[in-house]
């Protein structure tokens, strides 16, 4: 570097440049300490010049410190701290009190090895506040996860959609397919739902359709996936389920959901529901196939007087 | 404009180089974390085009089936990117001799990871820019991903840089192996760069 100013104009910009700059020796004795670190730490130069860094901020991470400066010293080697994974080295007061929504300054910091004019190893620590940068980092992630929830879900209801169920039975099925095991697939239509919308109107069809999934919810396990398949359709992916397990269950969710009427606007409205089993068996090549075999016993139990559960049979 | 392939000999001159690069990378690790480090001959090769991805799966294959990797920009009158790749252990048992052991959180494996890829870039590409009579500085290092498939995290690569310099070299430390993969993209005028010190560094011997 050549440079026109003399010292006193670049220990003016060293001083007042809107990053952190602040040079330590080997043992953490502070050397430099800019109008950046006083401001924000509160402490001024006079009071941290000479003194240990440790010392008179306790609260600093004491041995990875100590490696960091002696491993910079050691290899004359520029070494990096970014926010994403360390915050901020120095707990600073951030400079959004209005917009907020932190608590502390983000900070990426170097760490740079140099020869003191003595011959001493020192090293100077640059701090940049990257607050904002945090921010909206943090609101991309937040946006993007937001999104991905919104096309897995189906938005009445909150449960999954169709196109996540059949990704995640497709899954399912090839893992059956290669390592064996139990997969079933249980539909539910609920019973005379267009007569609600048509005595009552859709915003009571919408609470009962939404009070059905709170139900199902409820009682099924967390490995399982209830999706909305249609209208008044649902599907639910049982992995690790045989024909026993998931008649219990179906009878259990038939039971809970004809058990007590829905209250809506004073009225109460009775719901049932018609459900279909089907087991995956070897032999059967597609997982559509097992919504299929669900959907005829579905039907089935429709045929057969509504409000009962009914497993497909290969037989029939 | 396509720039000219290094020849045998300019090659063979690299790898001297490289070798004596990673040899003072080697060194530098020992003597921070004091321990023995043994470092393999590391094995440079030039890749270039479309089946990049191929290659470097090649070469690493049979390691892991889940890569740690993290990307560090070099610029001045070398100027390029490195990506350092890990398989599943990452470089976890360097924790201690880091001076990560106290800390926790999320972050800290990932930054451990930072550490010893700025450390063996760095320690790696100086010795070898020094050879040459070349600057040579570094960007903070980012990390690319965890646990994922290599192809997820080589995608993305800007295909107008077409000849990329592959560093393999594996580790091992008293404390146990660890080996990491250093894929090297240099940009045309870097590698004309990187030619003109061959030469020189050839004649001075």
């Amino acid at each position: 570097m050549t440079v026109a100013l003399g010292d006193s104009s670049l220990g003016y910009i060293i001083d007042r440049v809107d990053v952190g700059i602040l040079v330590v020796t080997a043992n953490l004795d502070v050397v430099l300490w800019n109008r950046f670190m006083a401001a924000h730490s509160g402490v001024n130069a006079d009071a941290v010049m000479g003194n240990n860094l440790l010392s008179l901020f306790p609260d600093l991470p004491a041995k990875w410190l100590q490696q960091k400066v002696k491993s910079v010293n050691l290899l004359k080697n520029f070494a990096f701290t970014s926010w994403q994974q360390r915050p901020y080295l120095f707990r600073f007061k951030h400079h959004r009190p209005i917009s907020g929504g932190v608590t502390h300054m983000y900070q990426n910091c170097t760490f740079i090895p140099f020869d003191g004019d003595d011959g001493q190893s020192l090293v100077c620590i640059t701090l940049f506040d990257v607050t904002d940068t945090a921010i909206s980092h943090q609101e991309v992630r937040k946006a993007h996860a937001e999104l991905e929830d919104l096309s897995v879900r189906d938005p009445l209801t909150g449960v999954y959609n169709r196109r996540f169920m059949e990704v995640e039975l497709d899954k399912e099925f090839k893992r059956v397919v290669r390592h064996g095991g139990n997969l079933s697939v249980l539909f539910l239509d609920l019973d005379f739902f267009k007569k609600v919308n048509d005595t009552y109107g859709h915003q009571a069809g919408d609470q009962v359709l939404i009070e059905a999934t709170l139900r199902i919810t409820k009682i099924i396990r967390a490995t399982d996936y209830l999706a909305r398949y249609g209208g008044e359709e649902f599907a639910i992916v049982l992995p690790e389920t045989d024909k026993k397990g998931g008649l219990i269950l179906a009878e259990r969710i038939r039971a809970i959901l004809a058990g007590s009427p829905v209250i809506h606007n004073g009225h109460a409205i009775s719901m049932s529901a018609s459900l279909g089993l089907s087991q995956y068996y070897e032999g059967v090549d597609k997982y559509e196939t097992l919504l299929d075999h669900s959907d005829q016993a579905v039907y089935m139990a429709k045929e057969q007087g509504r409000n009962r559960v009914v497993c497909y049979s290969p037989d029939n | 404009m396509r720039i000219e392939p290094l020849n045998e000999e300019e090659n063979e001159i690299l790898q001297e180089v490289i070798n004596i690069g990673m040899g003072q990378a080697g060194a530098s690790l020992a003597k921070l974390l004091d321990v023995f480090v043994n470092l393999s001959v590391p094995r440079a090769l030039w890749v270039s085009g479309d089946d990049f991805i191929d290659q470097v799966s090649g070469l690493v294959a049979g390691y892991s089936d889940s890569w740690a990797g993290v990307r560090q920009a070099f610029y001045n009158q070398l100027e390029g990117e490195t990506f350092a790749i890990y398989g599943a252990n990452g470089c976890k048992q360097l924790a201690e001799l880091m001076g990560y052991e106290n800390e926790s959180g999320d972050g800290v494996e990932e930054e451990l990871l930072l550490d010893v890829t700025n450390i063996l870039v760095g320690a790696c590409l100086v010795g070898v820019a020094n050879q040459l009579g070349k600057k040579l500085d570094f960007v903070a290092p980012t990390l690319v991903g965890v646990g994922k498939p290599l192809e997820d995290l080589l995608v993305g690569r800007d295909m107008e840089w077409v000849q990329c310099l592959l560093i393999e070299v594996n580790f091992c430390l008293e404390e146990g192996d660890f080996s990491c993969h250093l894929v090297m993209l240099m940009s045309e005028d870097s590698i004309e760069q990187l030619r003109g010190g061959l030469l020189d560094f050839m004649e001075s011997y």
